[in-house]
């Protein structure tokens, strides 16, 4: 039974948004503005789940997402730390080798497993010098017949994000935006994050009946004032057939340092004793020679 | 009598002149370039297998504002003042020579981050401040701070670097590698009468020590 719920893999992403004073950047844009950041995911899923006879084949399947309607993806590639020949599949449906919003594009890799063993996936892609990047995991047990951990079921991103305070810091308010790309609708949504406590309640549950569908995107809001450099995790759970996906995502946000202070006085207090007592002569040097002239 | 009058004013500022010394000059001006890597902020993310998740429930170190710096090797004993951001964007000084001024926009001392307090060098009478001899310490000297519940934290000096009072100071005030540091700043080198300032800023970078004397 679950290892049908874990093929259907139920997809959650969370993508986190900022709006904010954006300063000294390349990408800066008129404050507070929304910044739109690119935003890639993947999932990878193992076919088999398991190899409860031990040692034996595994061919991973990934499916990588360009969750951002605005902009392709373009240079988007994949690896994973255990499988070395991952190889593109299908996907680019226009041939045009960016990966578009409406695109999945589709790779695979087999390996032989010897071990249980837990595989790390990454795509990247690149917007206007961004790269965005996210991993999938997703864990073959080999030589036993329990049940495999859950496999890759929840995405998260991972992108290049420019934003930042003055040194005095500044009012940041953060947008989540949460959604379902999976099959399945999600219950029990809970957004947390470890840096702003006022979230505040969700928006975008069109149909009202307090499940994420997979068409919904709920979006969340928070503010709060930082005054260094911050990074806040926001972490999100949901329901789904019994299984819990968390997913979670990390922001960090800059804070100019300020400029050195001035920690030295005295030198200032002579050069103006100085000034001073040079005036002081220069006026009595002239009041005596007005003096002078005056008797003669 | 008006003679006189001037003859013993004039004894008087040069008596005076004496004893202020000569007139300060300007100092030959080294720039520091530190650049940060272009104002990017990432936003990652991770996997969380959740039957493996391990939570790790370590307290996190909760230090309170600090109150007293103590430096052995200097002899310095000094209440701790919090300062901000002065209105042309420097830190703040703090209000007198003997006090110490901690930046409270940044990080407590002890927390993950580099704390920062500054002390004068000299003072507005022609004392010395509280850090006239900051650029004495070596590395290994130890300096204690104790925050208002009593806890007192030790760091271990690291080393001294000068900058020029324009240079970027991000990595004065901020660290990345988790750990807590204290950065003590005071003024060096010769006096500016142009900018008012001293020539350069004296920098002692330190590291927090653990409980067992461990950097």
């Amino acid at each position: 039974m679950s290892v049908v719920i874990y093929k259907r893999f139920v997809l959650l992403l969370i993508t986190v948004m900022a709006v904010g004073y954006s300063t000294e950047s390349a990408f800066a844009q008129t404050s507070p503005s929304v910044l739109y950041v690119p935003l890639i995911g993947i999932t990878s899923v193992p076919d088999p789940l398991a190899l409860p006879g031990g040692a034996g084949s595994v061919t991973y399947h990934y499916a990588v997402k360009n969750f951002l309607a605005e902009v392709a993806l373009t240079r988007v590639d994949v690896v994973d730390d255990t499988c070395s020949s991952v190889a593109f599949a299908e996907g680019d449906d226009d041939g045009d080798f960016q990966l578009d919003y409406n695109e999945t594009w589709r790779y695979t890799c087999t390996t032989e497993l010897a071990n249980t063993t837990q595989s790390t996936a990454t795509a990247t892609g690149t917007v206007n010098n961004i790269t965005a990047t996210h991993n999938a995991y997703a864990t073959v047990v080999v030589g036993s017949d329990n049940p495999p951990p859950l496999v890759s079921i929840v995405n998260i991103t991972k992108v290049a994000y420019p934003l930042s305070l003055p040194a005095e810091g500044g009012d940041i308010a953060f947008t989540y935006k949460v959604n379902n790309p999976g099959v399945v609708p999600l219950s029990d949504v809970t957004v947390t994050d470890d840096k702003c406590s006022a979230i505040s309640s969700k928006l975008g549950d069109t149909n009202v009946n307090n499940l994420l569908d997979i068409d919904e995107v709920w979006i969340y809001t928070c503010s709060t004032r930082l005054t260094q450099t911050t990074t806040n995790t926001v972490n999100v759970t949901a329901f789904a057939n019994g299984l819990q996906a968390v997913s979670d995502a990390t922001i960090t946000v800059e804070v100019d340092s300020p400029d050195f202070p001035n920690v030295g006085e005295s030198a200032s207090l002579r050069t103006t004793v100085w000034a001073t007592l040079i005036g002081v002569l220069a006026s009595l040097s002239l009041l005596l020679v007005f003096k002078k002239r005056k008797r003669r | 009598m008006s003679r006189l009058i001037t003859a013993r004013i004039a004894r008087a500022l040069s008596l005076v002149l004496v004893v202020l010394g000569p007139l300060p000059v300007n100092a030959t001006t080294l720039s520091f370039s530190n650049s940060l890597p272009g104002g990017l902020q990432l936003l990652s993310g991770s996997f969380v297998v959740l039957n493996q998740r391990e939570e790790v429930n370590q307290p996190a170190f909760q230090p309170g504002q600090p109150t007293r710096l103590t430096i052995p090797a200097l002899n310095v004993n000094a209440a701790v003042q919090d300062v901000g951001v002065a209105p042309g964007g420097d830190m703040d000084a703090p209000s007198n020579s003997v006090d110490v001024g901690w930046y409270r926009l940044g990080s407590h001392p002890g927390e993950p981050g580099s704390a920062v307090i500054a002390g004068h060098f000299d003072g507005k009478e022609g004392e010395p401040g509280v850090f006239n001899n900051l650029d004495k310490l070596q590395p290994g000297n130890k300096i204690h701070v104790k925050d208002e519940k009593g806890v007192t934290i030790t760091f271990v000096v690291r080393e001294s670097r000068r900058y020029n009072p324009d240079a970027d100071a991000a990595d004065v005030f901020g660290s990345s590698d988790g750990k807590a540091h204290l950065n003590l700043i005071t003024c060096a080198g010769a006096w500016d009468t142009t900018q008012e300032s001293y020539s350069h800023r004296l920098i002692v970078f330190t590291d927090r020590e653990d409980e067992r004397g461990h950097l």
